[in-house]
This record gives C-alpha cells, sequence and structure tokens, in this order.
C-alpha cells in the first residue's frame, strides 16, 4: 500500500455487506412505523373515543333512560330550541330526587349544590373545539337521532365518547345525511331501529323534508 | 459578606467593596440576609442552560394534556332563561346631562353589545359609537376596583361601611361647609334626591359642572325669551337646513333623531328637500353633506349670521324685535367672495321657505349668537313647525363655568370643608386658570366618585368606586324630555356603587339599593292603578310613555308667563313641576306639527 496517508479513505470491510439489508429494513420499517402511529395513534378515534371522565355525581344513563325510561329532553329541555342542550340545572335533578333516594350519599353534592346555590361542576365528555360552531336543535329537528353521535347512551352507565366527532365525521354526515334520518318521533329514541331498509328510508325523509346539509368551510367554522 | 475565596484576580464593584467597610458590610448583610455564596453549589453557566432547557422541553409536553373542560349550568334556572340564547335589555346610558335609551345585549348573564332602542325618541333603534362603546369601558381593566381613604400622604384601603360611617359624621347637621359637586345629569331620581339632601341642609351648596356642554344655546334662549328654553328641531320637515359652526347629525344629544329627520326629507319621493348651508371651522358629519358649504373661522359665524339677518330684514321684510337689533349689530367685517355669496344664497333661500327652514347654531357660539338665530327661526316662522322650543329641565340651574367657578371662590375663601365629587374629572378639566387641582388640597375632606382613579382621585381624601351605566339602576331624561329608564345589566364588577346611591348614603338614607330609589322615583311618574304592571312594561320598553317635554308656547320676548301650577300627582321632581303634568294627552312634537304655521305677517305683527 501506498504510504502516502492522503487519499487514505474508509473502506467498510466485506462483511458489514450482511448489514445492508437490515438497516434499509430498519429505515423503511421505522418510517412506516412513524406513519402508522401517527395516522392512527393521532387519530381521534384513539384520542377521543372512550373518553369516559369520573364524574362529580356517578349518574347513570343506564339507570334513568334504559331502565327507568325517561326521555332525553326531560333534562336537556333546550335540545330543540337552542345550540347547546343544556346540562339540566340541579333543581331537575331535586324535581324527583327531593323525595327518591333523598339521603343517598351519591347525591350529596346534588343536594349541597341546591341548598348553596353553587354549581355541580360537570365534566365535558363531547367536547368539540371552539373554532366549530355545533347548533343541537339544527340536527335533532331535522331527524338526526340523538344515537348517531353520542351512542346508546341508554346503556352507559358512565358516559363514554364513542364516535370520533372529528371534521371527516361531520362530513361524511353532511355529504350522506340518509344514513342517519328518522321520522321526527323517534329522535330521542336510542334503541330505535327502522322497519325497512335505512337508506330507503333515509332518502324519502331527505326528499320529503327537503334536507340538503351545507358542506362549506363558513357553516361550522364561522 | 467574607472575602471571595477564589486564585484568580479578585474583582471588585465598589471601592467600599475594595475595603470591606463595616457600612457595607451591613448593607450586603440587609441585602442578602442569610446566604453565604460560597456556600451555594457552583450554578455553573453550562448546568444553567442545561436545567433550562429540560424545564422548557418538559413545559411543552404539558400541551399534550388533554383539556379538561367543565360544564358548570345553574343551581337554579332563571326563568325563561335558556343558556347560550342572547337577551336583550332596555336601558339607557347618560352622555352629556341627556338620556339616550339602548338595547344592550346580554350574552349568559354577561353584556356584549349595545345598540339603539327603537322606542326611544332620540335613539329610534339606532346608537352612536360613543354609546356603543360603554361596553368596552364597562370591562375596561383600567377602572377603579377599590375604596380608598388618603391620610397623612397614605392610602388605606377601605369598606364601604366605612365611608357610610364617615359620611353620616360629615353630612349631619345643617350641611355647613358641605357642597357637592356633580356632572350634569337629567335623572329624575338624582333631582329628588338633590332636593330631598338641601332641603335637609340649609347651608350645603350643589355645583354642577360639565366641561362640554350646550350651556350657550340656553343662555342664548334667555336672552331672547327671558328664560331659557330648549331648541328642538325637526329636519324631517325643513325645505332649507342652515347649519352654523352646527353639527346636528353628530355632535347633539338628539343627533340620531336628527339623523333620521335629515335622511327621511332627502328622501326624494316623499321628503321636503332639506337643502342644507353649512358654514363651519372644520369638516363635520353635516359638513360632509352640505349642499353650500363656506369654510370659516368658527369667530367668523357671528358675522355671516348678522349678515344673514341684516340680509333679511333689507330685502325680505322679514322684521325682527327690537332685542334683536343689539344680537345682529354684531360685527361684520367684510368677508370673502365666497362667504357673501353664500350670505346672499342662504338668506334668499331662508325667506323662500319660511315656516320650513330650520337655523342652527352650534354649541361653541356666543349666547348672542343663539339668540338671534333662535328670534330669526321666530321670525321666519320655523317655530311650531320645523323648530320647537320647550321649558328647559333645570332653569335655575347656573351655567357651568359659572358654577364651578363659584366653588372654586368658596374653596379659596375657606367656607368648604367637605366636598362630594360625584362623576367628572374637575382636576383635569375645570378652566385651568382657576387651578382647581390644588384647590382640592384645601378642602379638609374631600369626596370623589368615579370610575377611574384619576387626577381627582389623587387630590381627594376618599376615593369611591363607581358602578357602571351598565351596572346600575337609574334614570334620566332624553333630550325631548322622556322619561327613560336604567336597569342593571349585571352585577356592579368591582363593588361600585352609582351616584343615587351614594348621594342616598350621603342624606343619610343608608345603604339603599339603586333599584328602590328609582322605583320610589317611578312611582311618583305613575298614574293610579296597578303599579308592578305599570313598572314592569316601563322596565320592558326603557321608558315611561308620554313623558316629555310640550313645546312652549311663548311668543319671543313676552315677560315670561307664569309657570303652570304642579299637577296634584306630579312627582317630587323639580323638572316635573315647572312642566306640570305632561301626560300621553299633552302637545307631543307630532301634536306641535299640527299647528297652523302663522304667516311671516302676522308673526312681525306679534312680535313688533
Amino acid at each position: 500500500m501506498n504510504e502516502d496517508k492522503s487519499n487514505d479513505i474508509f473502506i467498510f470491510p466485506k462483511w458489514t455487506w450482511v448489514l445492508r439489508p437490515a438497516v434499509a429494513i430498519g429505515a423503511a420499517g421505522g418510517l412506516l412505523y412513524a406513519a402508522v402511529v401517527v395516522t392512527f395513534g393521532f387519530s381521534p378515534w384513539a384520542t377521543d373515543v372512550g373518553y369516559a371522565p369520573v364524574q362529580p355525581v356517578p349518574y347513570s344513563h343506564a339507570l334513568h333512560v334504559g331502565q327507568l325510561g325517561m326521555d332525553c329532553r326531560y333534562c336537556h329541555s333546550a335540545v330543540e330550541t337552542t345550540a347547546h342542550a343544556a346540562v339540566p340545572p340541579t333543581q331537575t335533578c331535586m324535581n324527583c330526587h327531593s323525595m327518591i333516594r333523598a339521603a343517598s350519599e351519591k347525591l350529596i353534592p346534588v343536594r349541597e349544590s341546591y341548598a348553596t346555590g353553587m354549581p355541580v361542576e360537570w365534566v365535558k365528555v363531547h367536547d368539540l373545539p371552539d373554532y366549530v360552531y355545533f347548533n343541537h336543535s339544527a340536527h335533532v329537528r331535522r331527524g338526526v337521532g340523538c344515537v348517531s353521535c353520542h351512542g346508546r347512551i341508554d346503556t352507559m352507565e358512565v358516559v363514554t365518547q364513542v364516535e370520533p366527532l372529528s371534521m371527516g365525521w361531520c362530513l361524511r354526515c353532511h355529504r350522506e345525511p340518509e344514513r342517519h334520518l328518522r321520522p321526527l318521533e323517534f329522535v330521542t329514541q336510542l334503541d330505535w331501529v327502522p322497519g325497512e331498509d335505512q337508506l330507503a328510508l333515509g332518502r324519502r325523509l331527505r326528499e320529503q323534508n327537503d334536507i340538503n346539509p351545507p358542506q362549506d368551510c363558513s357553516t361550522c367554522h364561522r | 459578606m467574607p472575602p471571595m475565596k477564589h486564585d484568580g484576580a479578585r474583582y471588585w464593584r465598589s471601592l467600599d467593596e475594595l475595603a470591606q467597610t463595616p457600612e457595607f458590610q451591613e448593607a450586603v448583610r440587609r441585602e442578602f440576609p442569610n446566604d453565604d455564596f460560597d456556600r451555594l453549589p457552583p450554578a455553573t453557566r453550562r448546568q444553567f442552560l442545561k436545567v433550562m432547557g429540560a424545564s422548557l422541553a418538559m413545559a411543552g409536553l404539558t400541551a399534550c394534556r388533554w383539556p379538561k373542560e367543565t360544564i358548570v349550568p345553574f343551581a337554579h334556572r332563571p326563568e325563561g332563561r335558556t343558556p347560550g340564547v342572547p337577551e336583550h335589555f332596555a336601558t339607557s346610558i347618560e352622555l352629556g346631562g341627556a338620556a339616550l335609551g339602548m338595547l344592550v345585549t346580554s350574552f349568559d348573564g354577561r353584556p356584549i353589545k349595545a345598540e339603539g332602542n327603537p322606542l326611544h325618541p332620540d335613539s329610534l333603534g339606532a346608537l352612536s359609537a360613543v354609546a356603543q362603546a360603554q361596553v368596552l369601558e364597562l370591562y375596561d381593566p383600567e377602572r377603579s376596583r377599590r375604596l380608598l381613604q388618603r391620610e397623612g400622604g397614605q392610602a388605606f384601603a377601605r369598606e364601604w361601611p366605612d365611608f357610610e360611617r364617615a359620611a353620616a359624621e360629615l353630612f349631619a347637621g345643617a350641611g355647613d361647609g358641605v357642597a357637592v359637586l356633580a356632572e350634569a345629569c337629567s335623572s329624575p331620581t338624582r333631582s329628588r334626591l338633590r332636593a330631598a339632601f338641601l332641603a335637609a341642609r340649609p347651608g350645603a351648596r350643589w355645583y354642577e359642572y360639565e366641561p362640554v356642554s350646550r350651556d350657550a344655546e340656553r343662555e342664548g334662549a334667555r336672552l331672547a325669551f327671558g328664560e331659557p328654553l330648549r331648541g328642538h328641531a325637526d329636519l324631517s320637515r325643513a325645505a332649507v337646513v342652515a347649519c352654523l359652526d352646527a353639527d346636528p347629525l353628530f355632535d347633539h344629544p338628539a343627533a340620531l333623531r336628527m339623523a333620521r329627520g335629515f335622511a327621511a326629507a332627502r328622501d326624494p319621493e316623499h321628503g321636503a328637500g332639506a337643502r342644507l348651508y353649512v358654514a363651519e371651522s372644520s369638516f363635520s358629519l353635516t359638513g360632509a353633506r352640505a349642499d353650500h358649504r363656506v369654510a370659516v373661522a368658527a369667530g367668523r359665524v357671528p358675522a355671516l349670521l348678522a349678515q344673514v339677518a341684516r340680509r333679511l330684514v333689507a330685502e325680505h321684510d322679514i322684521e325682527l324685535p327690537p332685542a334683536a337689533a343689539s344680537f345682529a349689530a354684531l360685527p361684520a367685517a367684510p368677508g370673502s367672495e365666497r362667504e357673501r355669496h353664500f350670505v346672499e344664497l342662504l338668506a334668499d333661500d331662508l325667506a323662500a321657505h319660511r315656516g320650513s327652514s330650520a337655523l342652527l347654531v352650534g354649541p361653541r357660539q356666543a349666547p348672542a349668537v343663539h339668540a338671534l338665530a333662535a328670534l330669526l327661526n321666530l321670525a321666519l316662522g320655523n317655530a311650531g313647525a320645523t323648530v320647537a322650543f320647550t321649558a328647559e329641565p333645570e332653569p335655575e340651574r347656573p351655567p357651568h363655568l359659572e358654577a364651578i367657578a363659584a366653588l372654586a371662590g368658596r374653596i379659596r375663601e375657606g367656607s368648604v370643608r367637605t366636598l362630594l365629587i360625584l362623576g367628572g374629572n374637575p382636576a383635569y378639566d375645570a378652566p385651568a386658570d382657576l387651578g382647581f387641582a390644588e384647590l382640592l388640597g384645601r378642602v379638609p375632606v374631600s369626596i370623589r366618585l368615579g370610575l377611574h382613579e384619576d387626577e381627582t382621585s389623587a387630590h381627594c381624601s376618599w376615593h369611591l368606586p363607581r358602578a357602571h351605566a351598565l351596572e346600575s339602576w337609574g334614570d334620566g331624561r332624553a333630550w325631548d324630555g322622556t322619561v327613560t329608564l336604567r336597569q342593571p345589566l349585571i352585577e356592579p364588577l368591582y363593588g361600585g356603587r352609582s351616584e343615587i346611591e351614594v348621594l342616598a348614603v350621603a342624606h343619610g338614607a343608608g345603604s339603599v339599593k339603586g333599584h328602590e330609589l328609582v322605583r320610589e322615583t317611578v312611582r311618583g311618574l305613575a298614574p293610579a292603578g296597578d303599579f308592578e304592571s305599570f313598572w314592569a312594561r316601563a322596565l320592558h320598553d326603557g321608558l315611561i310613555e308620554g313623558r316629555r317635554a310640550s313645546p312652549a308656547r311663548r311668543s319671543c320676548c313676552a315677560p315670561p308667563s307664569p309657570r303652570p301650577s304642579p299637577a296634584p300627582r306630579a312627582s317630587s321632581s323639580c323638572w316635573l313641576r315647572t312642566l306640570g303634568s305632561s301626560t300621553a294627552d299633552s302637545p307631543t312634537a307630532a301634536g306641535c306639527r299640527s299647528c297652523p304655521t302663522r304667516s311671516p305677517r302676522s308673526l312681525g305683527t306679534t312680535l313688533s
């Protein structure tokens, strides 16, 4: 070998050739892994669905709606007229609980709130970003059932988010509302099943009620 | 501090440190007690950056946490309230001594937007920029949040009960040495409380000061008619409008109504036309709409008006009362060619439209100019058609400038011991030659109610936080006299109290709520019958229908006729006493339109 060190470059030994495919597979796999993690791990299906925070009062929709058969609108009375469905005031709880289970320990926060006038601080489950405008009455009055977005609340001990509430999810229904339309009288009936094909019923209702959901940006991002 | 222990060169920051004098060591010990710097771990630059970098990275991580939001419903939802649905309330604000009705939007209990009250005669559903900005003033973070008492150069935080105890002593007795300095205010409740306050304290004095006012107009009417009358212009029926340094479309308590009237008159299909002549020194909103505009210095306006008057008398047989001669003899230096042309056009047009023209002069002009304009309006037959005069709500009130000068004089001679300042900011806006800020320091006890801790508060021994108009109960009168109510949209954010509540405390009535005070006033105005429904209706509308001033039917320069006697059920408000009972059946502006327009000749005979 020449003694001149200036041209002396490092040459990988031959045995490292076996590592080449390993490195390539590692790089490609890493990219794929990152893509998969970002696609699925960051999607609302992973981050939002299944969110079931602990509430200050262990109120069971399964008991009140599922077993006792209360209508959604007894408590969420503003849902048909305003943007908010309105979590009920403590007064609504006490309509019944001043007599039923009046001494229950679980209801202490409710009774305290009723006596002091300080509100019960419920934890928000279905939380849309602040830059999104959503109006409950616009959907409920046109035959989109509660169940379409909130799931089977009547079977939930603890309210859990079941839909991603992402923009793509909203748009899917705005593009194809017939998948979720039902007669107005069944809007709050969570276990209702159409007697015929949902698509056929939905198309007919859409035609009948002239339902054309807007898809422009300013509909929700006002 | 022991000398630094290290091997390198020793640095020092002062000669004292180098010498390690006892004074220096004492100063260091006081500045850094118990800190022996040499025993602290050596924090190198590298270490510092490491720690800061790590905490920055960690701080970023908190953004990954899902924010937990709470829903806080009412425990007892008020009747008729639905969360997320805005509500509107009729209320009013006081701007320069006249109330302006507005509808305020409240979203979940917070006022967010002010718009005009369509039922209110001076608003008609619109609101000026100043009035709309009330919402910003309400949420102004610079507002005063505490009650202060200054003693011996120090300020102490106090509570309202402390002030109430102090007030009980300060305002006890016959009120000798007591003075009150208030803003111009049209509130019947304040008038009622003031009357009660002064009646119980014969020695007390009441002063009203407003830096920008329409006092010249008022004094002009006094010159022309022998008593202060308030002028109203109905531009909707005017064929010719002349504005001399006046900006009726913007700078007037009834500007919104006049702007509507003007727009109606300009309607090419139905309007009277309202050809607009403007002579002004700066470009105003009115000037921007003028058909004929001439730019003149404000000081030239009297001469301009005098020339118009002379031409009307000389060329068009308009007869002016002898008294007008002295006003018309205002200096008439020859003006520019443009000015002469303007005067000729204006005078000829005014003469051609007798009974359907309006001559308006701005508040900057001297009383004599206003007097001449009022007399010209009468002589042209405009009074009762496009221009009306009503009784001034408080004719005995001296002009603001005289009032503040009188108060300054009394302070200077040392006869004011307790001064109650309700609003305003006289230390800032009183005439500079009075030296009011310095005079305030001479008053033993000065109490200031204000939205801000400003120049006046700094010179007073008490500062009281004032409740904003959107936080308090109150009332007022529109420019045409309509009684307008004010209701709070929100509890006082910073525990302030309104002017009438503080006045009630000073009067010794204790901490009465403004609600009670206003209700009591309205009770005096209500017809017999169910008061609760009357009150609910008045609150809903924001005003009491039919409570407006009736036009004064008075020929010019006649001795003032005796005042109508107070109606048996008139309230204790001074303004109502002077007006007698003006109920819904009294002539209103609409009724005034139906008066037959007198021909100039017949008017001329009554004038001469």
